[in-house]
């Protein structure tokens, strides 16, 4: 019986959406739960995947292909999902800040992010601090992940962390930080949480941050 | 109004005159440098450290500005250099409000004319302005208030003095990143050959203008946020060193229409296939490798230097180095280079001196590997057999596929088996690229996201 979900995950791996969809079908048919068809193989072969890529044994199409397939998967279990009792991951609300246009970096981590099963509202480039403090009324987001890659715009960063304090939903959220001209001492600085190098520290951190609300990337 | 002028032949027909320092086509400075005419001069591009740009802020960048412009001049007439030149590449808000950007530029200049009395130091400026067009997604490129502020500070420029002008437009872009990130081929030769060509010929068409108005330069247009954003991501490992290194390939004709249009280089530092625009052209091009690595890693620190008439940096912020200030140790490394290669052309090494800066690259990255003269000699004119960009761009990315599997199979280049799988994958890709933009564009459309761009603005129903 296994197999089929040893079949799903392999399907994954290649990127096939379509085979990924049957198999999660015959999975179900065969009477497996949705919580073990995602816990046991949908869950698992993107951490996977993460791993590869960080080891650089695949490139990020390959990740976004076996992105693609489980999503092709979930779409099978939609019909049932309500009964899915398993634990839920956070919710992360991601963004570059305004008068930022670089959305290459925070998309890789967006999407990491989401193969591991966090629920990721992006909200993309040039936002402002009043579209993520309005988010964060909006989502209830646990973490915050602010992204900036100008020189002149990385003070929009503390912009942004000052006005959701000020707006007294800082409590909260933790708020995670990067891009390449922010530095772990200006990170800390401006108050936020956590500061990371790349998408997988990222990915490591948001798993840390959603279990016990610090990181080893949390700024002391 | 300037029209396309497109290119049928080469202006450099032999590899033998294919060298650092010296082009076909040679330009002269307001103060009387000649770039390309035998000797390579340093590039320097400088940027501001982390901080808010407003109104309450702007005249600490002005001081800023003028510390970086005075550290930098002052450091090439210590050590002895007749003439350097200068990039002033805005950060966005300085191309969104002109009055910083055009304030800045003044401040600049002054520096550089005062240097010139006081020290008989020539020097020169290349204005980079932003394309601001993308700051509103969909962009709109061919009107609004984005484009209104970019006009206002190309003439501010150029009543300024500025000797020339250079911009990395961002025509196509919205659907380059995803094509980048999927490593579609066909999508890229979309982005540029079609998307691109069609945005550059409009926007050259108003520089070219406005540089014959106020007697500035049109100096090219980099590819930055298309081959230069592969070549990064590559650098980490997240997409194939082979695709990179043939979208690089496939920016050539985009690169090329500014030059149809009318500009006359030098080409942007950060535009890599310089050697294939000063093959093709005539003009003289500014390179970047090793010195750029202050601003982004590159596996062609040394390759890049082969063919140079200015030699360049990227860019560096103002940071303090136990030595002084970065951007000054940023001229100071330029000038030591220069003055290399500058005197191994004097005592007869300029081969030798191309040769090891080549070997010491080309084997070890495609990237390098498309670099080198022998490569852009094989591959430039199959570029120009056709006059359409679309065609070009195909045809570019078709060879460079070639190229590399060549060179992979004969152990000229080192690719591992997992990133050497990608030239199948794209050579198949090409392969089914048609060369009728319209029919093209019926075909791909269905896979792009069609909120991300206005297809009106690329003359496309």
């Amino acid at each position: 019986m296994e197999d089929i979900l040893q079949e799903l995950e392999e399907v994954i791996y290649s990127g096939d959406a379509q085979a990924a969809k049957s198999a999660t079908e015959k999975a179900l048919h065969l009477g497996y739960s949705t919580q073990s068809i995602v816990d046991k193989a949908l869950l698992p072969s993107m951490k996977e995947m993460g791993e590869k890529l960080r080891r650089g044994d695949v490139f990020i199409p390959e990740v976004l292909m076996a992105s693609r397939a489980m999503h092709a998967a979930m779409y099978a279990l939609k019909p049932i999902i309500s009964h899915y009792t398993g634990r839920r991951k956070g919710v992360i609300i991601i963004g570059t800040v305004a008068g930022d246009l670089h959305d290459i970096g925070k998309n890789l981590v967006s999407m990491l992010l989401s193969s591991r099963g966090f629920t990721v509202i992006d909200l993309g480039i040039d936002v402002t601090k009043e579209e993520f403090l309005e988010s964060i009324q909006n989502y209830h987001p646990d973490i915050v992940a602010l992204s900036a890659l100008l020189t002149t715009t990385v003070p929009e960063l503390k912009n942004i962390i000052d006005y959701i304090t000020e707006a007294g939903v800082r409590p909260q959220v933790s708020i995670m930080v990067g891009g390449a001209p922010v530095t772990a001492k200006y990170a800390k600085e401006i108050k936020a949480d956590v500061y990371t190098n790349d998408m997988f520290e990222a990915c490591e951190a948001a798993e840390e941050l959603i279990q016990r609300r610090i990181s080893k990337y949390t700024l002391k | 109004m300037s029209t396309r002028k497109p290119v049928t032949s080469m202006a450099v027909n032999s590899i033998d005159e294919l060298v650092y320092g010296k082009c076909k086509n040679p330009i002269t400075t307001k103060m009387g440098i000649q770039i390309g005419g035998g000797t390579v001069y340093p590039e320097l591009n400088h940027t501001l450290p982390p901080m808010i740009v407003n109104d309450s802020t702007i005249q600490e960048a002005y001081g800023i500005y003028k510390e970086m412009i005075e550290g930098i001049l002052k450091r090439a007439v210590e050590l002895h250099q007749d003439a350097v030149t200068i990039e002033y590449e805005t950060v966005p808000d300085f191309t969104e409000h002109p009055k910083y950007g055009i304030e800045s530029t003044k401040i600049i200049l002054d520096v550089m004319k005062e240097y010139n009395a006081k020290y008989g130091i020539k020097s020169a400026l290349r204005a980079t302005p932003n394309d601001m067009r993308e700051m509103k997604r969909p962009p709109i490129m061919r009107s609004g208030s984005f484009w209104e502020g970019m006009l206002e500070f190309f003439n501010g420029c150029g009543e300024l003095g500025a000797d020339y002008i250079s911009i990395e437009s961002t025509g196509g872009k919205e659907i380059n990143d995803e094509a980048l990130q999927m490593c579609r081929i066909d999508q890229i030769i979309f982005a540029m050959g079609v998307m691109a060509c069609t945005d550059m010929e409009f926007l050259w068409s108003n520089m070219v203008d406005i540089c014959n108005k106020h007697g500035m330069i049109a100096a090219g247009d980099s590819s930055c946020g298309f081959a230069n954003t592969a070549m990064v991501l590559a650098e980490n490992g997240y997409i194939p060193r082979t695709f990179a290194a043939v979208v690089r390939v496939a920016s050539v004709p985009r690169a090329l229409m500014a030059y149809e249009m009318g500009a006359t280089g030098p080409s942007k530092d950060c535009e890599y296939i310089g050697g294939y625009l000063k093959a093709i052209t005539g003009a003289p091009i500014a390179m970047e490798g090793r010195m750029a690595c202050g601003a982004h890693l590159s596996p062609v620190g040394n390759i890049a230097a082969v063919l140079p008439d200015l030699w360049s940096n990227e860019s560096i912020q103002q940071v303090q180095l136990l030595s002084g200030s970065a951007v000054t140790a940023g001229m100071e490394q330029l000038i030591y280079d220069c003055r290399m290669l500058n005197k191994a052309t004097e005592l007869g090494y300029q081969k030798q001196m191309m040769e090891i800066l080549q070997e010491s690259d080309s084997a070890l990255d495609p990237h390098a590997y498309i670099l080198r003269p022998d490569v852009i000699m094989q591959i430039a004119p199959e570029i120009i057999k056709s006059e359409d960009p679309l065609v070009r761009t195909k045809t570019a990315a078709a060879c460079a596929v070639k190229v590399l599997k060549e060179a992979v199979a004969a152990g000229k280049v080192k690719v591992d088996d997992r990133d050497a799988a990608y030239l199948d994958i794209m050579e198949e890709q090409i392969n089914e690229v048609p060369e009728d933009p319209a029919k093209f564009w019926e075909e791909i459309r269905e896979d792009l996201d069609e909120s991300k761009f206005v297809a009106s603005e690329y003359n496309l129903a």
